[in-house]
């Protein structure tokens, strides 16, 4: 025997905020790709530090950027996934470079650092304070 | 009594500048086309493959490729052989022709406007093809440079295919990045990129204003001709509240 349910919940106001936080979460996220790019074009990893430098092989001196043309960074995209947002790089070319920075020559770029974090923590709680008020 | 070659190469410096404006006409449809394309490209996923071919000719059109060929070819080319029959017509030689001349000329007329309509397909087919490459497999930039210039070798346009590919990559990017913006209701836009020794003047500007922007000072500054070729920085849409905390002034 079980719970018939006669009544949907009227959650009135809560809808349009309830729709409103994929708009948030996707603006978090743009942000926090501009903020990777930004970071890593200044020349500082997600721990704040500078990058390995270049190989001479590579032919390239000055600060590490990571950027050449600039299409790997620009390539940072996003895709919506059950418990959130996932970040990838769009292009297999790409993201092949990424993963030799990344992995290949431990220039960890690609991920969130402190002030990100403290960010993120700070708009998800005021969005869930806002929303359930 | 004027030979073919001599109507030929009486008419030779009008067909040389008639080439170079058709050189810069198509260059400039092309640059629709790419534009268009990409933009419409950049809503398809690579699943959509038989949208393509739809996609292409409507961008084909929308960017008034096949006006060009239509005008440009039929009515300028006609003309200048028009005009060069006048003027032999006026020095009374139009009599000298015959009808195996005739012919001739209209051949060679077919031949011109076959050779032009191939250059055009031709432009259109390479740059379609590599970017279908890009959104399809992914081909690297210098693969995507390497087969436009394979393809228009020996033409004009072979000089610009590096930049073509590069300003192609950059579009299509800046069109997935204004795809994702339609997520964001509300928000400013802000422009990203490296500043260094390479950054023109008119980026490094923008830069360092680190403004936000609205829809229509985006769409200003992304149009704003000093910016056009091989540009390193994309606009990204996102709230206020982002676009501060990532140092921006708004």
């Amino acid at each position: 025997m079980g719970i018939r349910v006669k009544k949907m919940p009227n959650f009135g106001k809560y809808t349009k905020r309830i729709k409103n936080s994929n708009s948030n979460l996707y603006s978090i996220t743009e942000g926090v790709i501009v903020g990777i790019i930004k970071r890593t074009q200044s020349g500082k990893d997600k721990n704040s530090k500078g990058f390995k430098p270049y190989s001479k092989s590579y032919g390239k001196t000055g600060r590490v950027n990571l950027t050449d043309k600039g299409s790997m960074l620009q390539s940072i995209t996003r895709k919506k996934i059950k418990d959130g947002v996932r970040l990838y790089f769009g292009s297999s070319n790409e993201n092949s470079k990424a993963y030799g920075n990344q992995v290949t020559y431990k220039r960890k770029f690609f991920g969130i650092d402190k002030k990100q974090m403290k960010h993120i923590k700070e708009r998800l709680g005021n969005f869930i304070v806002k929303t359930t008020k | 009594m004027p030979t073919l070659d001599a109507i030929y190469n009486q008419s030779q410096a009008d067909i040389d500048k008639f080439i170079k404006q058709f050189d810069g006409e198509v260059e400039k449809i092309f640059e629709s086309v790419r534009r268009i394309a990409t933009a419409n490209l950049a809503g398809l996923s690579p699943d959509d493959v038989l949208e393509y071919e739809f996609v292409w000719r409507e961008s084909l059109k929308q960017a008034g490729y096949y006006d060009l060929i239509n005008e440009l070819i039929d009515k300028q080319f006609d003309s200048i052989y028009a005009g060069t029959l006048q003027a032999f017509d006026a020095g009374g030689l139009a009599t000298a022709f015959t009808a195996d001349d005739a012919v001739k000329i209209q051949m060679l007329k077919q031949m011109k406007r076959d050779f032009f309509i191939r250059l055009g397909d031709d432009v259109g087919l390479a740059v379609k093809r590599e970017l279908y490459k890009y959104v399809i497999s992914d081909a690297s930039v210098d693969t995507i440079a390497a087969g436009i210039a394979q393809t228009l070798d020996g033409s004009n346009l072979a000089k610009y295919s590096q930049t073509y590919a590069r300003t192609s990559i950059q579009e299509f990017q800046q069109e997935v990045i204004d795809l994702r913006a339609a997520d964001i209701d509300d928000g400013v836009w802000v422009y990203v990129g490296v500043n260094d020794g390479r950054t023109r003047d008119f980026c490094r500007r923008v830069l360092n204003d680190n403004s936000c922007y609205n829809d229509s000072e985006k769409s200003r500054i992304e149009s704003d001709q000093d910016r056009a070729y091989n540009c390193r920085h994309r606009f990204y849409k996102m709230s206020k509240e982002e676009a501060e905390a990532n140092g921006y002034s708004c």
